[in-house]
């Protein structure tokens, strides 16, 4: 499958680079904070662009919520890269 | 018809989100791509509408034809510290052979920390690698017949959860019941019924039950240390003599005469489960 590679701009991954498997982007979702941002692709760019700076409340429920993004061809969801135990030892 | 999703399935889904503080799940019923492209995202209905009936998630004994309305993958995207401790979880099930986990996964890709990405093959028992994206986010196939077994989703939240197997036998071992029934769909439509010790009487349950008996064999030997010491004292004590070496060697023939008794009425339980093979089980040793 064709993946969507580039750097980010804006958001609190501004710099790096991500990748996504589906084409309009993806979500980024901090989990212990409840907070989301929206990566949209740029294809002209092969970019990704943040579309609002701050964070928004990652919905678990609802029209809008995180899992509808995973369910569908859209959006692909990645993790925030800062969480969990950096040592990854536990367990 | 679409891909379904089975209670077990999401049950899996949603307590792997729970294990790791940044897991979100990131696929589940399969998109366009999928469709088009098959794999274990895809019912097998799916794989035959969309001309993927050959699909290699369609062609192992334990997943060709079983279920057919249901997918069987789980996509979970996580930090690189989550990403390696899932690994690490994951390995120390994949690289037991013993584990009665193994048996219902077909396989995972994920990215243990160190250069690319992984694949663990539960069936094959080989550990390959996968394509880059699955350095951030871990894909789960289950073995499509046992998509529908509580069993099977209870053993595999285990391990994403860092269970030991000792634990895990532990909180099933006494409350599973073996004539429980483990349902699903035969490839024509059919259903059936499994009792579940008939669908564990594989390698997998083999080591089950040989843990559990060599638990209770090492049980006994402390028992059995204590005593002879208490007597050892006792005859010292009064002033006798003990030749301790040739005492150790006489427990040491007994309890290997024990334990050879215990091989064989362990394997003789097996047997008689049926789908293990009797022969073969009998036919060990």
């Amino acid at each position: 499958m064709n993946d969507f590679k580039g750097n980010c701009h804006g958001g609190p991954i501004d710099g790096q680079e991500a990748v996504s498997r589906f084409p309009k982007g993806f979500l980024l979702v901090d989990k212990p904070a409840d907070h989301c941002w929206i990566y949209e692709w740029d294809a002209e760019k092969e970019s990704f662009y943040v579309r609002q700076q701050e964070p928004m409340i990652s919905l678990t429920e609802g029209p809008k919520n995180r899992y509808r993004a995973a369910e569908e061809g859209n959006y692909d969801v990645l993790a925030a890269p800062w969480v969990g135990d950096e040592d990854g030892d536990a367990g | 018809m679409a891909t379904l999703v089975s209670d077990p399935v999401r049950y899996v889904a949603i307590e792997w989100e729970k294990a790791y503080p940044s897991a979100v799940l990131s696929g589940i019923v399969p998109d366009k791509v999928h469709l088009e492209n098959g794999g274990f995202h895809c019912s097998i209905e799916d794989l035959i509408r969309f001309g993927n009936r050959n699909d290699y998630s369609n062609q192992r004994p334990d997943d060709k034809g079983w279920n057919p309305k249901y997918g069987a993958a789980i996509d979970m995207s996580m930090s690189p510290a989550d990403m390696k401790l899932c690994a690490k979880r994951i390995e120390a099930v994949f690289n037991d052979p013993t584990d009665p986990r193994r048996v219902f996964i077909n396989a995972i890709n994920g990215w243990d920390g160190v250069g690319s990405a992984d694949r663990w093959d539960f069936v094959g028992r080989v550990k390959g690698k996968s394509s880059s994206d699955h350095t951030w986010h871990d894909h789960l196939e289950i073995k499509r017949r046992y998509l529908l077994a509580w069993l099977a989703a209870y053993a595999i939240v285990s391990m994403f959860r860092g269970e030991t197997k000792q634990q895990y036998i532990e909180s099933e071992g006494d409350e599973m019941n073996w004539n429980d029934e483990i349902t699903g769909v035969f490839p024509n439509g059919v259903m059936y019924k499994y009792p579940v010790k008939d669908v564990m009487a594989g390698g997998n349950y083999y080591a089950n039950l040989a843990a559990r008996e060599a638990a209770a064999v090492r049980a006994e030997i402390a028992a059995l240390t204590k005593v002879v010491q208490s007597l050892v004292d006792i005859i010292k004590t009064g002033g006798g003599d003990v030749n301790v070496p040739a005492l150790l060697e006489g427990m040491k023939k007994t309890l290997e005469e024990h334990r050879m008794s215990v091989r064989a009425d362990t394997r003789d339980a097996v047997a008689d489960l049926g789908e293990g093979g009797a022969e073969q089980v009998r036919a060990e040793d």
